[in-house]
């Protein structure tokens, strides 16, 4: 009887929780006009991919495929794009079903191809996601199969090969403003639109392997996440060294003196001048290495890019391929911005954030005639395809890069009724290099995706994302209250417990602390865990929760 | 059956708490069993203490003092019962009418959620009457150190604490005299039972 009821109160806690959580969602959620049409959007533009076959057989869009498989990741199984991405476990089974498909490829191919930055950097990321989430390993999705790796050796093969690529001292560059970039295959150029690649992959597998999941096999690796690391430190600092002015648009040349961008290339090796797309992805490459906001070099970026925001297509702000990059622009800079919003790290004073884009008017100095000023929700169209709906139709809605970017990928997706129903493709879209790569990006943003990757903004060894208290280092994690909001955040007094002071929390505290309930408390007690004012049993049970030792056990 | 019940009733009942704001720990009780008892002088008598309803709450620690007439009743022996898996160890305080107890558990708050039933026996006391008397088994007032009870999160629970009534010898827990305003009421109803039975003789009669 007693064993019964234990096993169904556990479960009944859960189920609580999550009745909580769902109620509180439901309370909160009530999803505007805009976020529905998202929703509608996301799931025709996922229809789309499906009725191109791109689930289904992984070869369609070859060694892309990782995109794809991270928007059915990221997909909000509700809908609402505040709501945590569904990952594996939370998918449909159809879903599930494409995402094992999908995996399985990455898990045959890995072992039969070579570096390559584009895939490799879109593999990384889609399976650390995959596996993080709950995807089954090799022992479920082909036992039998000779040719197929397990998650870790998958994931191992191509960080592994990843690293080794990497422009370094031990690769032939001594210098550190040459080190840090990948080229398509390997060191052989300073190219930025393959190192922004490669880097959300490592960030990713940096998640990956900082976790105690497993698969098969166990997926922490600590030496792996110092590599990773190590190598993440150089890109930034290649980063802050190439940060250069100017711009490919004259009348937006250097706008002010402390901006600075990169562009396709290195500065330093090839002159090219900074672009949008590549200082937006330079952003997050700075972050994944130990920046933050706040950082000299971040904030130099981030000028570069307020100075020239804009969300409707790439002008000529930035050298070449300005279509083509357009949609990886939109995911980049949101992704970039998206992380600095997760960190924690607030700007500070006199300092810029993700918030200060799109405020800049375009006739202001400094002066850019291409520069955009955020979306009026109160002003723009419903797009067509969703159904009736004039000017304001989303009023109410915040405005801000969000709306702009999600507003705009709206108006671009082709009608239900034509041969590419949910294609982002229509209405004078800016152009692509792949249709299901756009495609992905697109969804990606609608999506809010951060594409899993690890930003460590107080470098505690815990991700943003994970972290109870992501500005302040706090390894430990430690959290006294049991709340959302970590020791090293909490407003609220936070006593050690460490009464003997001789560096840990066990018994010998415990019954210290106990000893001296209802006793008048000194300066600086250590007894008074909760900040009640009084040593009470609750202070005695707080001080249990956070000993060193499980029960309390002494050294 | 019996436990799907159980466990669906509370789920149901704590949903809707949730939704309404309701504190969930209100229906926490601690209950004295038996209630009211009566011993001759020298005679013993048992009275057990439990926890009920805890729901998805835990018990993890408490600090109780049962406070009673000493004149009337003596403690022969405390029994507590082992609720907390590894604790910190009972601390047991005994003097004339006061019975101080303290614990808390070692164990984290899911362990205890995993291992703890909705339904706690506590403490068992056994007391001998020492004089002719009657007096109450009950709880100090102090909510920090006399009837402070710990749930989740090292937080005080919210519960509803009873008490025990012991008689000894001439003494008698069944002294409660009716209130003016239950003796208005009584007849009243008297009065109106009168004359109903007065109507339905007449009724008869006419018949």
């Amino acid at each position: 009887m007693s064993q019964f009821y234990s096993t169904n109160k556990g479960l009944l806690s859960r189920v609580l929780m999550a009745a909580a959580v769902t109620c509180s969602a439901g309370a909160v959620q009530a999803a505007t006009p805009f976020e529905n049409d998202v929703s509608v959007a996301i799931d025709r533009g996922i229809n789309y991919l499906t009725a191109q076959g791109v689930f289904n057989n992984p070869s369609t869009a070859g060694d892309g495929n990782g995109l794809p498989m991270l928007v059915l990741l990221e997909k909000r199984a509700s809908g609402i794009a505040t709501d945590p991405p569904q990952g594996y476990t939370g998918a449909s089974a159809a879903d599930q079903g494409r995402l094992r498909t999908a995996a399985s490829y990455i898990l045959d191919r890995a072992n039969e191809t070579a570096f390559y930055s584009y895939h490799d950097g879109a593999w990384m990321f889609a399976l650390s996601e995959y596996a993080l989430t709950g995807g089954p390993d090799k022992s479920v999705l082909a036992p039998a199969n000779a040719d197929y790796e397990t998650i870790k050796q998958a994931m191992d093969r191509l960080v592994d090969r990843s690293l080794a690529a990497q422009r370094q001292a031990s690769t032939g560059f001594p210098n550190a403003i040459n080190q840090g970039y990948w080229c398509y295959s390997g060191a052989n150029c300073e190219d930025s639109s393959t190192t922004q690649f490669v880097v959300a992959g490592l960030a990713s597998a940096k998640t990956f392997y900082s976790s105690a999941k497993s698969g098969d096999a166990a997926y922490a690796d600590a030496a792996r996440v110092t590599q990773i690391d190590a190598a993440l430190a150089r890109a930034r600092v290649a980063y802050e060294l190439n940060g250069a002015t100017g711009s490919d648009n004259g009348s937006c040349n250097v706008l002010t003196a402390t901006e600075r961008g990169h562009g396709y290339n290195s500065f330093n090796s090839t002159g090219y001048k900074p672009s949008l797309q590549q200082t937006a992805s330079g952003i997050y490459i700075q972050l994944f290495g130990g920046s933050n906001v706040n950082s000299a070099s971040v904030q130099n970026y981030l000028e570069w890019m307020r100075n020239r925001y804009r969300w409707q297509d790439l002008d000529n702000l930035g050298n070449f391929w300005s279509g083509n990059s357009w949609s990886y622009y939109l995911w980049s800079s949101f992704k970039a911005m998206e992380l600095i919003r997760q960190s924690g790290v607030a700007p500070a004073a006199g300092k810029l954030g993700p918030n200060d884009l799109g405020k800049l008017a375009a006739a202001n100095a400094p002066a850019c005639v291409v520069r955009q000023e955020h979306k009026d929700p109160a002003v723009v169209s419903r797009p067509a395809s969703f159904g009736a709906g004039g000017a304001g139709f989303y009023a109410g809605e915040a405005k801000g890069q969000y709306f702009d970017y999600a507003h705009q990928i709206l108006g671009l997706q082709c009608p239900q009724a034509g041969a590419n129903a949910g294609y982002f493709g229509c209405n004078a879209s800016p152009g692509n290099w792949d249709a299901f790569s756009h495609q992905s990006y697109q969804l990606l943003v609608l999506q809010r995706s951060t594409g899993g990757g690890c930003v460590d903004s107080d470098g505690d060894g815990v991700c943003d994302s994970e972290d109870n208290c992501p500005a302040n280092a706090n390894p430990n994690q430690e959290n006294t209250y049991g709340d959302a909001r970590g020791d090293a955040c909490e407003p609220r007094p936070v006593a050690s417990c460490d009464v003997d002071t001789d560096g840990d929390v066990d018994s010998v505290d415990v019954n210290l602390v106990r000893a001296g309930i209802g006793k008048p408390l000194v300066a600086g007690d250590k007894r008074d865990a909760n900040g009640d004012g009084k040593i009470t049993v609750n202070d005695v049970r707080a001080c249990t929760l956070k000993c060193t030792r499980a029960l309390c056990a002494t050294n | 059956m019996i436990n799907f019940k159980k466990t669906f009733t509370a789920l149901a009942l704590a949903a809707g708490a949730m939704v309404v704001s309701a504190p969930a720990s209100a229906a926490i009780a601690l209950t004295f069993t038996p209630a009211s008892s009566h011993i001759d002088v020298g005679q013993d008598v048992s009275i057990n203490v439990s926890i009920t309803g805890l729901g998805a709450e835990i018990l993890s620690g408490y600090d109780l003092n049962f406070l009673f007439n000493s004149s009337v009743l003596t403690t022969k022996d405390v029994l507590a019962s082992v609720v907390f898996g590894t604790a910190v160890g009972l601390n047991q305080v005994v003097s004339a009418g006061d019975i101080g107890l303290d614990d808390s558990s070692l164990e984290d708050d899911a362990t205890l959620a995993g291992s703890q039933a909705d339904d706690l026996l506590l403490f068992t006391f056994l007391m001998t009457g020492v004089d002719d008397g009657v007096t109450s088994f009950a709880l100090g007032a102090d909510p920090d150190f006399e009837r402070n009870l710990l749930g989740l999160n090292f937080e005080s629970l919210n519960v509803n604490v009873g008490s025990a009534c012991i008689a000894v010898g001439t003494g008698s827990c069944d002294n409660r005299v009716p209130e003016p305003a239950s003796f208005g009421l009584a007849g009243l109803a008297l009065l109106a039972a009168g004359v109903a039975g007065r109507n339905r003789r007449r009724a008869r009669a006419e018949a």
